[in-house]
């Protein structure tokens, strides 16, 4: 347990992975930004292919308290400080529908890089191996994850 | 300024925090001794590492490959057939999906080609893509073999 004042091992190592190359190089590419490191919660805006009607960037709300353990991401509205209305949520084909899913859970993504999206579903550790959050790298894997599905031809935009 | 290295072995960037005046082999933490090149991202031509970064045209926020290989032959796999051709060491899997999707590819309409990802033959993996292809060759030097494979829907 970390001392009064200090930052816990988690808060420590997520700080230090937001300096790394990965996050780094994914800003300069103009992949993702950071919004707000408030820990053990931290507001990143991912990059969208340009639509109509629709935000250029979305933002994630992630829960990162265990860190490097895996974090849920949270669709969130920056402008207001609150969960993003699902109406504002990325919409598309059914891929992009199955991941950004607010009638499944407004608290979290449908990926397996997903705490609270992998409890139960176990048979994803096998069935999207490549895809299931590895301790062993950082925030950028998730973030990969979320900036290719709103860049792909079936992103269409807002839910509406 | 910042550069972003890219080794073999490894499908994440390091960041390096250096200066144009620097020697592109001291930036790149190349010793005198060992056999390595040094490419910029998606570039063919080797970058004379005797020379300084701004000597060479290595700007702020540029990716670099340092590895054994200057070129790497790829194959690529989807519905029984294969392509295959050379790419610079420095190449992203990103511009390979390009090509094997493409005329001189499969040749997959636009709506196909979304559909699809390159996953590494043998351990399936999906590498990003801005990994580069240096990056992916540990197991067979010099050559890195993919199959074009249906993206994942998450379900279940």
């Amino acid at each position: 347990m970390a001392e009064a004042g200090q930052p816990s091992a988690p808060e420590r190592l997520f700080s230090s992975d937001l300096q790394a190359g990965p996050f780094s190089a994914g800003a300069d590419r103009g992949w993702w930004r950071l919004q707000a490191v408030t820990f053990p919660h931290a507001v990143i805006e991912i990059a969208a292919a340009p639509r109509a009607a629709s935000p250029d960037w979305f933002a994630l709300r992630f829960d990162v308290h265990n860190y490097p353990e895996a974090p849920s991401g949270q669709p969130w509205d920056v402008v207001v400080s609150a969960p993003l209305a699902p109406a504002l949520w990325p919409g598309g084909n059914e891929r992009v529908q199955r991941v950004f899913n607010p009638g499944w859970n407004t608290d979290a993504l449908y990926l397996p890089m997903d705490r609270v999206a992998l409890q139960g579903h176990d048979g994803w550790l096998t069935r999207y191996a490549c895809h299931v959050w590895d301790p062993g790298k950082d925030i950028t894997q998730y973030l990969r994850l979320v900036h290719e599905l709103l860049n792909e031809e079936g992103y269409t935009g807002v839910r509406g | 300024m910042r550069i972003y290295v890219h080794q073999e072995s490894r499908d994440e960037a390091e960041a390096v925090d250096t200066a144009g005046t620097v020697i592109v082999a001291d930036a790149l933490g190349i010793d005198s001794d060992e056999h390595v090149v040094a490419l910029v991202e998606d570039k063919d031509g080797i970058l004379d590492i005797t020379r300084t970064l701004e000597d060479v045209g290595v700007g702020d926020r540029a990716h670099v490959f340092r590895g054994r290989h200057q070129r790497i032959d790829v194959v690529v796999l989807f519905n029984g057939e294969r392509r295959e051709r050379e790419f610079g060491a420095s190449t992203r899997v990103e511009r390979v999906f390009h090509w094997a999707t493409g005329e001189e590819g499969f040749d997959l309409s636009k709506a196909d080609a979304a559909e699809h990802v390159l996953a590494l033959v043998g351990t399936n993996a999906i590498p990003a893509g801005d990994v580069h292809l240096g990056s992916l060759d540990a197991e067979t030097p010099g050559h890195v073999e993919f199959a074009l494979i249906p993206k994942h829907r998450y379900e279940g």
